[in-house]
């Protein structure tokens, strides 16, 4: 368990006369024992970071530390890294308990203790009783509990790095594996770093994940802070699901005004406004929206249902509101579901609103 | 639904009648006859087939086959797997050195006897003089037997290696880099990457060349045939060599028949054995 | 890395060297050959090629091999491609029997089938034909074709037929449309084995043919009777049956690398 710290890394790929940026000034500090997440769009470079982590590529700039040291120019096996592949990767002529103590025994581990720690893997993961048996035949959700084993064994890993370990594994299967990683990773405190892009996967395994776009870390938080105050509309739009509704709007009088209606805003956020500003976005999540079928004091614009969609025990609904282009999409719980066509009434709740300036998130005080 | 399938084996089944069903059947057939060309053939059951195993030369070249198709195993295995292992993954080098390879396996097989009997012959071939300068003087592949035998080895290593080599060759491109690296993060040297990811993941193209060189060795006959005639004596003569003599020039069709089916049985029963065998060893998966 | 390369250079300079030495001596005149022995040709000469090149017996030769290998490949791969078709898609009563038995073919040796395939083939007259060598090579060459493009058959999901029948597709136009260019890699690798053991085949070919059909392999090995030997000529003829084979492997060297790296053995 260590402090991993990456300062300014860059990455340049070269093909042809090509040069694609892949890692693009990233700097990054994952603390001891603490687990990670790193998620974004296909192509926004998190696999390159992975391997630069992991010393399967050596950054075209900047450098990596682990507890201090610069590791920069190591290959993987001198980092004392462990990793878990996408596709499951197990040693086929050897029984579980062959694969768990390999990496012990290329380490000159004495044999007694070998079938000690092989016993507490083991345990630790569910796979005690089939530590006899030979991981060709497993699916993959187990053989990926045995690279884990293999991983976790040593007890001078560094790090446990994951690059999307879920893609061979049936969706059934994946909430089992899931909280067996997370549990080996609380029990024994490895600083890690899980790289997906399925965010849910990612903000319940992490207690930080950063969100990465076009090569760049866009915000590096717990996932509530994540959820709750993105940086960014990217982010917003990226995290949950659905994202955040965007609402174009502009200020009047310290007042802000969206198709033919206002809200009055809090103090301390009217004075970062800047009435010249016209690009401003207004962020709301879905589940922030309130939404009834009466109007009253909170809920006070019509809207028109124009598309339900059932996602096991709620709906998100999408409205139509007179004078706002986008769509807005908010929640409503089964038992008080309702229908395409219906008329009903929205409030938003200056609490829950967060501004976006040009994409980028206005502070407001109440962060 | 399921009768379709027969549909769709008709053409094979077709073609393999005639290259195979129905010769199989002639030959069986014959097998149970004193068959002299001119009388009638004379029913005789199993006593070709008893007679077979009594004819010392027989045995002399069902023994000479088994010494000399486990010898080319034992070389053509372990190079061609090592020959593979040294090969470069990636790069230009790639295209030439597997049509360099190719280029033995597609020589008709008399010419790659004739080939070696231009390089051997003391009048014609460099090898006696190469030897010579090795200080063997007396190198002769028709008059000594054991200079015989071992030219014979070399031409079929020389010829059949690469086949080795190619098949080994796609087991370990197949091979996906993750492995290697998993390998080497858990502290594996080059031997135990090679023995634990290497050599497991190749266990089918290994068994699949293990059969095919067998099988191929067992029947082996014109590329000793042009090299040596079987000769001198019988020091070369394998036996498809054997059998083909019996068969053509031999009076008893019926004998040479027999001959064929034990013949053909043997390369049935001894590949199966190895199949299996090497299907069992080293554990894992099998398809 | 240094070590790993020289035994491979060793390895091919063996694999070079009597191939050489067949080239060497195809420019030589028989007096070279039979009374120096000449790492090069002292006297370098075409003759024996021209000698060849204007016989028509050696002419014919080559024409027949070329002519029955082709047919044998076209024959394989017809009857190979539905065989496998169907042991890939679909369990029938006594399939890993019936793929056992076709399996076992391959082991026949040949020597054994001489007589009964001169007797078969006399007997339904076609004896000395292109045919005849292309069917009875079709012995060894089908069941591995088969063999081979049930590997790479099964490498394709069964979705996609799936969801081509539900689309709509009728048999014919999913096989042609979609499925065989799935294959084709396949087909590729099954043909060129089908090439390669008909191409150097002697027996079947020498005991079914006399004179219309017969190979250039047999020419080869006839020409090494009577009336001295012909050294310069022989040679000359050998390094000639080896260049279809040459060409073929450089011409499909990019896709065997391609197909290699794809990795499906």
């Amino acid at each position: 368990m260590s402090k991993i710290e990456l300062n300014n890394i860059t990455h340049v790929y070269q093909s042809g006369g090509e040069e694609t940026v892949a890692v693009r000034d990233v700097s990054l500090t994952l603390e001891e024992g603490t687990s990670n997440a790193l998620i974004g769009p296909s192509g926004c470079g998190k696999t390159t970071l992975l391997n630069i982590i992991s010393g399967l590529l050596t950054p075209t700039e900047g450098e990596v530390l682990i507890d201090g040291e610069d590791v920069t120019e190591l290959p993987p096996q001198d980092r004392d890294i462990a990793q878990v592949f996408q596709f499951p990767v197990v040693y086929d002529s050897m029984d579980v308990f062959g694969n768990l103590a390999y990496p012990l025994k290329n380490r000159g581990v004495t044999k007694g203790e070998i079938e000690d720690r092989v016993h507490e893997t083991a345990d630790l993961l569910g796979l005690e009783d089939r530590l006899h048996e030979n991981p060709g035949g497993f699916g993959p959700e187990w053989s990926q509990l045995v690279s884990l084993g293999r991983g976790i064994i040593r007890h001078d890993t560094t790090a446990l790095l994951f690059d999307e370990p879920m893609t061979d594994v049936d969706p059934g299967r994946k909430l089992t594996l899931r909280r067996r990683i997370s549990q080996a990773q609380r029990r024994l405190e490895v600083t890690s770093l899980y790289v997906t892009h399925d965010q849910h996967e990612a903000l319940t395994f992490a207690e930080k994940a950063a969100v990465m776009n076009h090569g760049e870390i866009v915000q590096y938080g717990a996932p509530e802070n994540l959820y709750n105050d993105p940086v960014s509309t990217f982010v917003g739009n990226f995290i949950g699901s659905p994202g955040m509704n965007f609402i174009d709007c502009t200020i009047e009088n310290g007042e802000l005004k969206f198709g033919n209606y206002d809200i009055s805003l809090p103090e301390d956020l009217r004075d970062k406004l800047d009435p010249g500003w016209s690009s401003l976005e207004l962020g709301i999540r879905p589940n922030n929206v309130e939404l009834d079928r009466e109007r009253s004091a909170e809920k006070q614009i019509p809207a028109k249902v124009i598309l339900t969609e059932h996602l096991g025990s709620y709906q998100i609904v999408t409205l139509e509101v007179e004078g706002i282009e986008t769509a807005i999409k908010a929640e409503r719980s089964l038992e008080n579901r309702t229908t395409e066509g219906s008329e009903m009434f929205i409030g938003l709740d200056p609490e829950n609103i967060r501004l976006f300036h040009d994409g980028d998130a206005i502070e407001n005080g109440t962060k | 639904m399921k009768n379709r399938a027969w549909w769709f084996l008709i053409p094979s089944l077709a073609v393999m009648s005639l290259s195979a069903f129905i010769p199989l059947m002639t030959v069986i057939n014959y097998a149970q006859y004193t068959v002299f060309p001119g009388s009638a053939p004379y029913f005789v059951g199993m006593e070709n087939f008893v007679k077979v195993f009594q004819d010392p030369v027989f045995l002399g070249s069902l023994r000479r086959q088994v010494l000399f198709s486990l010898e080319i195993l034992l070389i053509e295995i372990p190079l061609g797997l090592g020959i593979a292992l040294a090969l470069p993954k990636k790069g230009k080098w790639v295209g030439w050195s597997l049509v360099l390879l190719g280029v033995p396996l597609l020589i008709p097989w008399n010419v790659v006897g004739i080939i070696w009997r231009v390089f051997t012959r003391s009048d014609l071939g460099a090898v006696p003089e190469i030897f010579e300068w090795l200080g063997y003087a007396s190198y002769n592949a028709s008059a000594n037997p054991g200079d015989a035998w071992w030219t014979v080895v070399t031409m079929d290593v020389w010829h059949w290696t690469p086949l080795v080599v190619l098949l080994c060759y796609a087991g370990i491109q197949a091979i996906p880099e993750e492995f290697y690296r998993a390998a080497k993060i858990d502290g594996a040297s080059a031997w135990s990457r090679f023995r634990y990811v290497t050599l497991p993941k190749l266990k089918h193209a290994l068994i699949l060349a293990v059969l095919l060189r067998f099988m191929d060795s067992f029947k082996i006959y014109a590329e000793p045939f042009q090299l040596t005639g079987g000769g001198p004596g019988n020091a070369t003569t394998f036996l498809s060599i054997y059998t083909s003599r019996k068969a053509i020039g031999g009076f008893n069709m019926g004998m040479g028949a027999a001959i064929s089916i034990v013949y053909f049985f043997l390369v049935i029963l001894l590949s199966w054995l190895l199949y299996t065998i090497m299907l069992n060893v080293g554990g894992g998966s099998s398809k | 890395m240094k070590k790993r390369n020289f035994a491979v250079w060793i390895y091919f300079a063996f694999l070079l060297m009597p191939l050489y030495w067949m080239l060497n001596t195809s420019f030589k005149t028989n007096d070279e050959i039979l009374s120096y022995l000449h790492w090069y040709p002292h006297n370098f000469t075409v003759q024996n090629y021209v000698q060849i090149f204007s016989s028509p017996f050696w002419r014919r030769g080559f024409l027949n091999s070329i002519a029955f290998v082709s047919l044998n490949v076209l024959i394989v791969i017809v009857a190979a491609v539905p065989a496998a078709y169907a042991f890939s898609r679909w369990h029938f009563r006594g399939d890993k029997h019936l793929f056992f038995w076709l399996l076992t073919n391959r082991m026949a040796p040949t020597a054994a089938f001489i007589v009964p395939f001169f007797a078969l083939y006399s007997n339904i007259g076609l004896f000395d034909t292109h045919i005849a060598v292309a069917l009875a090579h079709a012995l060894f060459n089908l069941p591995l074709a088969i063999w081979i493009l049930e590997g790479f058959m099964s490498g394709i999901p069964r979705q996609i037929d799936e969801t081509a029948f539900v689309d709509g597709y009728s048999f014919p136009r999913f096989f042609t449309k979609i499925f065989f260019p799935l294959i084709s890699q396949g087909i590729a690798v099954a043909a060129f084995f089908a090439f390669l053991f008909s191409w150097v085949e002697l027996l079947l070919a020498r005991t079914l043919t006399s004179t219309a059909a017969k190979p250039i392999t047999v020419t080869l090995s006839r020409s090494l009777g009577a009336g001295g030997w012909d050294w310069g000529v022989l040679a000359a003829a050998g390094v000639l049956t080896m260049i279809p084979g040459a060409l073929v492997v450089y011409f499909i060297r990019n896709l065997m690398a391609k197909g290699f790296a794809m990795g499906r053995v």
